[in-house]
């Protein structure tokens, strides 16, 4: 038997994005030498690229060869690898199983053979004489240090070889050295080959950490993106869910490089105007489906005038999207939710993320403490649309900020405190503006919000997993409208909530996970207000803008105790059952106790080797928004949304990373509110008036099919199709057409990673039109000196909405940083797609109306 | 709060400035209702009230064909009780789908309507029973159990609108059809409101001294011929082409009506109030050529827009200036403005209010 000692392991790049400081690589603990078939003779180096799963045991599962290399190659290298042993990959402490690529490399014997070979082994056992040379690998730009990398030292006089391996600070040690000049080198396959001269130093002068002069940076090849480790997934905690990772999140085409808005293009999401970022999720109203970031609700997700989300998204870490039956641990929305996670940078030591583009900029830093126990980042970004506008519009003015500080401890490995601080400011002002009565008018729109969080995690023995959080948030919004004219109109709202979260999840058996908590929401919103009244009952509305200033308070107390309680429990292999149970406990308006069951049943039976039943039952309650139900304005004894949904389908992998998934649901909306402004008679027989009616109800109904290929690789991707229909029903008319209803929504998205750390993407839209009744005569109101619309009775659907958007990335990198520049253009081929019509004063002359043209970004960033 | 209305306004809003001209309202390129009076703007029960309409075509030659109905019909989209209806958000505009209705489309349904005439001046007998509890139920959406207390201040504040709706057909070259309304009050309330009286207005070049704010006048006497400026109908005022004038409403009051209002309140056990209001004068202009700085501007603080007139403007422009008090008075006047010469080289002299050109 012939063994091939020189094998190199080539183990795994980990994504300066990817890798968080809760998911600790793999390791290859035991290295098996191939065996080949006596007489074979290795000419020259030969490499067969395999992929490997290993298991939660640190044992390798299933072997597949990548890049064959023939016999008898492949089937050594197969036979050595099944052999294997590694220490497993860790998240949050807890083995999971991933997917590496491993390239098992055959080099060319040395003419001593058998004798070198022993030499070799002896020197690894054994501590040589000699001199030693002590050096690091780190990945270049990253810095990132790179485990497990093979080191070959050869003494260009003999032809002698030295080999080491590098430790999980990527520092490596190779003694035994002649004393004189070496040449070193570094081949991975995953990386540019490296190779230098050095010269080992004397025993007892080496150093115990590599000079500064003997760190190498390793640049990636090929796929030149961070991620190579495509990890088994957690499995999905509903029948429908999405997540999205990484680039996914930030370098999808036409989303602004946000990561919430890439939920626009999976299925069940209407296309939403000019690109705003709410959502209605299959056929339901935007408020109907909730985002979250680490577990708590955000009132203010997004800029003002469709600016960028609030949170920065080098600081989020996934995103998990729910059409519908989501986990029961969260609630308060009637249909759809989507979970942010955020991550911070890795803890190896200080990070620095710096962002520009032609709107604004962004600089981000961290820095561990406490050997590495801790860690604290802050962030900050800043527009400068207020240098730029004046030049197209130089009446208006708009600005934001948003900041994000953040500190993780460990108190033990199993606690660990978190902090967090986020908030947003955003003012958008018009200045000197002319009204239509010819006065001077100034405007101003504020909007902000500041939260503050901290958190415990805890890993309790027996498998428990506790985890509580605590936030306090301010919200304020205040526009404020001065003219000469008139008296001046303010509206500030502000308000503070407090949530409490504790989850408890408990692994009981293999097979069964109990989880149970409870959510707390307290909240107390309220408006003065100095606003217009309606016209005066009688009176027609005046020729321009006259208004009649009331003053009001409004304000709207809010609590919700939710307990809840869910099971993931795999009944028989393959077959798990997700219960849950919520209780929506809400007070408001009238501070009656308003009771919301959430029942919720998820099902994913795996029939065959890949390939996924699902099913899935849910209730969800939601409360009014607070103008809804807090007086005088609102009704105080506005009922509890209720959403009923279910859903039915199949998910297939063909092959691992590549999934399609098909799905039909029904989702019913009951007690929607409306505004109908009203009279009728009180209780005592006095004229009472309401100004909202909540009989309305909704409904959404269709098929989705969605086919991806996960992030990981050369290239990913997906395309989403949704084929529906959404209705309302606002009594005493019947059912209608919602105006989100779109019947066909389908969406491309897919990026390639191209060679030398360039990618591009692009994403491709394609949507029915939105419908319309069309105005078909006018009258003239003497009184008003205005057209009075009078509308078809026939509906009609705008022009097929389409829109190409292409996405470029180019990284260079240098030893100690990135620079990567980006160019993003939204509607390449500048397609109309109006969102509205815009008809003249006499609604004779109609137009096409607002739509986004092309939109080209640029930006630059440097990663530290 | 989520931004998630306002967002795509002030997205829309900052696109607008990108998109294709639509006609200005206040050139008249076709046939025009412009506005229609009745006198009195506010009658009781039994009451003559005379209804007249202000219709323009570019060419004063075309016949016109005229039609006026009256009828009662419910209050639509005034917002207190303007119900929900069918709204929704279609195609970007916020719409109720149900049609507030005619008095054509009324009689087309079947309905009594009250035929008034065919001539530009019609004459309008207000039907007693107008103010009955049924019928201020009816016109309001409100409940038939109406309370007697809110009957009565309805019946004092708000009065009941009778709807008075004008079809006017063009006949000529390209024949068009235009259809309005006016709103009558009928109420109890006294004193009742009138429309507004002594309608004039001040022209003045900007930057003559006669353009002064401190210095220009505020009263005058109106012309019983109803043109804009006091002039003679067969003198008309002379204006340079390619000259930016400023006109300036003169004779506003220097108090104001103060009339009461119902308004809804801020208090749910007392859904509406009644409080005082001071009543302002809108003015709408209206010419076949040139443009307003402002076409409707409000008689508060400085009242004034300015109207440049084209260089090639023709030897004679019809300017209209409607005015209404925001609770149905209606006035206006008419001005034909002859084609000037250029000025000398002191463009204030022979300019409107200032010294006569000599020969």
């Amino acid at each position: 038997m012939f063994a091939a000692r020189s094998a190199f392991v080539c183990v795994f790049a980990l994504a300066l994005a990817a890798r968080a400081d809760d998911f600790v690589a793999p390791a290859l603990q035991r290295f098996v030498d191939a065996v080949l078939p006596p007489g074979t003779v290795i000419e020259q180096e030969v490499a067969v690229v395999l992929s490997i799963t290993i298991l939660e045991t640190g044992l390798p599962g299933e072997i597949t060869v990548d890049v064959s290399a023939g016999d008898p190659w492949d089937l050594a290298a197969l036979a050595a690898a099944r052999r294997f042993e590694f220490s497993p990959a860790l998240e949050n402490g807890v083995p999971v199983p991933v997917r590496v690529p491993f390239t098992y490399r055959f080099r060319p014997t040395l003419r001593r053979g058998q004798f070198i070979t022993e030499r070799r082994e002896r020197r690894v056992e054994e501590a040589t004489p000699g001199y030693r040379y002590v050096g690091r690998i780190l990945e270049k730009g990253t810095r990132t240090p790179l485990e497990g990398i093979a080191v070959v030292v050869i003494d260009p006089n003999t032809r002698v070889e030295y080999q080491a391996t590098t430790d999980g600070a990527g520092i490596f040690r190779v003694d035994g050295l002649p004393p004189r000049r070496v040449k070193l080198e570094v081949v991975t396959g995953e990386h540019e080959p490296v190779a230098r001269e050095v010269e080992g130093v004397p025993l007892d002068r080496a150093p115990a950490a590599p000079e500064s002069d003997a760190t190498l940076y390793l640049d990636p090849v090929g796929l030149s993106d961070y991620l190579t480790v495509v990890r088994e997934k957690a499995p999905p905690k509903a029948a429908s869910q999405v997540t999205l990772v990484e680039d996914e999140l930030r370098k999808t085409p036409g989303t602004f490089g946000d990561p919430t808005r890439v939920v626009q293009t999976l299925p069940g999401v209407a296309r939403s105007p000019f690109g705003i970022g709410f959502y209605a999720v299959r056929g339901s109203s935007f408020e109907n489906t909730g985002f979250f970031i680490d577990g708590h609700p955000v009132l203010f997700l997004y800029h003002l005038l469709g600016g960028p989300g609030v949170l920065a998204p080098e600081l989020v870490g996934s995103l998990d999207f729910y059409p519908g039956g989501y986990p029961v641990r969260y609630g308060r929305f009637s249909t759809g939710a989507v979970l942010v996670t955020t991550k911070d940078p890795p803890t190896d030591r200080w990070h620095a993320d710096v962002e520009i583009d032609l709107l604004k900029a962004t600089a981000l830093f961290s820095i561990p403490f406490d050997d590495e126990r801790g860690q604290v980042t802050v962030s900050i970004r800043r527009s400068y649309y207020e240098l730029l506008l004046p030049l197209v519009q130089p009446d208006i003015s708009l600005s934001y900020l948003d900041y994000q500080a953040r500190v993780n401890y460990a108190i033990k490995p199993n606690l660990r405190w978190r902090f967090s601080a986020l908030g947003a400011e955003d003012a958008f002002g018009q200045g000197g503006e002319v009204g239509d009565n010819g006065e001077e008018q100034d405007s101003l729109f504020i909007l902000g919000f500041h939260r503050l969080l901290t958190g415990l995690t805890w890993d309790a023995p027996d498998n428990v997993k506790v985890e509580t959080s605590l936030a306090w948030e301010y919200d304020r919004n205040n526009t404020e409208r001065t003219s000469e004219d008139d008296d001046s109109i303010t509206a500030d709202f502000a308000g503070w909530f407090v949530g409490l979260r504790v989850d408890v999840d408990w692994r009981a058996l293999p097979n069964l996970t109990v989880s149970g908590g409870f959510d707390g929401q307290f909240a107390d919103l309220g408006a003065n207000l100095r606003v217009p009244s309606l016209p005066p009952i009688g009176d027609p509305r005046p020729p321009a803008f006259d208004p009649i200033i009331i003053t009001s308070r409004v304000e709207g107390p809010f609590t919700s105790t939710d307990p809840w309680v869910s099971a993931d429990w795999e009944v028989i292999p393959g077959l798990r059952l997700i219960p849950g149970f919520r209780l929506a406990l809400m007070t408001y308006g009238d501070e009656s106790l308003r009771v919301g069951p959430d029942p919720r049943l998820s099902v994913r039976w795996a029939v065959a080797q890949g390939l996924t039943l699902t099913a899935m039952g849910s209730i969800a309650h939601e409360s009014p928004q607070p103008f809804q139900y807090a007086e005088p304005y609102g009704d105080p004894e506005a009922p509890l949304v209720q959403g009923v949904q279910g859903s039915f389908g199949m998910e297939w992998v063909p092959e691992p990373g590549w999934l399609l998934k098909l799905e039909g649901f029904y989702n019913h909306l009951y007690n929607m509110i409306r505004p109908n402004a009203s009279a009728g008679a009180s209780d005592s027989g006095d004229l009472a008036q309401s100004f909202w009616s909540y009989d309305m109800q909704g409904r959404g109904y269709g098929l989705e099919v969605f086919l991806r290929k996960e992030y990981g690789g050369r290239h990913y991707g997906w395309v989403s199709y949704t084929l529906s229909r959404s209705e309302r029903l606002r009594p005493p008319a019947d059912w209608t057409l919602y105006e989100q209803d779109q019947t066909h929504n389908l969406n491309v998205a897919w990026s390639v990673i191209l060679g030398r750390d360039w990618s591009v993407g692009a994403r491709f839209s394609l949507t029915s039109g939105n419908f319309y009744y069309p105005i078909e005569d006018a009258r003239y109101d003497a009184d008003r000196d205005s057209y009075e619309p009078v509308y078809g009775e026939q509906s009609f659907r705008f022009d097929v909405f389409h829109r190409l958007d292409l996405r470029v990335d180019k990284r260079w990198r240098f030893d100690t940083w990135m620079l990567e520049a980006y160019l993003d253009i939204q509607n390449v081929y500048n397609a109309d797609n109006p969102e509205a019509q815009r008809y003249s004063f006499d609604y004779r002359v109609l137009t096409a109306g607002p739509g986004l043209p092309i939109l080209p970004t640029i930006g630059v960033r440097g990663v530290f | 709060m989520r931004t998630a209305l306002l967002a795509p306004c002030l997205f829309a809003a900052f696109f607008v400035g990108c998109l294709e001209e639509l006609p200005d309202p206040a050139k008249v390129e076709g046939l025009r209702v412009l506005a229609i009076r009745a006198d009195p703007p506010e009658a009781a029960e039994g009451q003559p009230v005379t209804v007249e309409a202000l219709v323009a075509h570019p060419d004063p030659t075309v016949p016109l064909t005229l039609r006026w109905l009256a009828c009662l019909k419910p209050e639509r989209s005034s917002g207190f009780f303007s119900g929900g209806g069918n709204v929704g958000f279609s195609g970007g505009r916020g719409f109720g789908l149900d049609d507030p209705g005619s008095c054509f489309s009324i009689e087309q349904a079947g309905y009594d309507v009250t035929y008034l005439g065919d001539t530009m001046a019609v004459r309008l007998e207000v039907p007693t029973g107008v103010l009955s509890g049924e019928s201020i139920a009816n016109a309001y959406g409100l409940p038939a159990s109406l309370p007697e207390p809110a009957i009565a201040i309805l019946r004092s504040v708000s009065g009941v609108n009778l709807s008075v709706s004008l079809e006017v057909r063009s006949g000529g070259a390209k024949p068009d059809l235009v259809e309005a309304f006016k709103r009558v009050n009928v109420s109890t309330a006294t004193p009742k409101n009138t429309n507004p009286a002594d309608v004039l207005f001040h022209l003045a070049r900007p930057g003559c001294p006669a353009d002064d704010d401190e210095t220009a006048p505020t009263e005058g006497t109106a012309s019983p011929r109803g043109t804009c400026f006091g002039e003679a109908p067969d003198a008309p005022v002379a204006l340079v082409p390619g000259t930016t004038y400023r006109v300036r409403p003169m004779n506003i009051p220097e108090d104001m009506q103060v009339y009461p209002v119902l308004l809804g309140s801020t208090n749910p056990s007392s859904p509406f109030g009644i409080q005082e209001k001071e009543e302002v004068y809108f003015y709408s202009m209206f010419s076949s050529h040139g443009s307003f700085g402002d076409r409707v501007f409000k008689s508060r603080a400085t009242p004034s827009t300015t109207w440049e007139l084209p260089s090639d403007m023709p030897e004679r422009v019809p300017l209209w200036i409607v005015v209404r008090d925001g609770r149905g008075g209606t006035a206006w006047c008419h001005s034909t403005i002859a084609r000037a010469l250029p000025p000398g080289p002191d463009p204030c002299v022979g300019a409107p209010g200032e010294t006569p050109a000599t020969e």
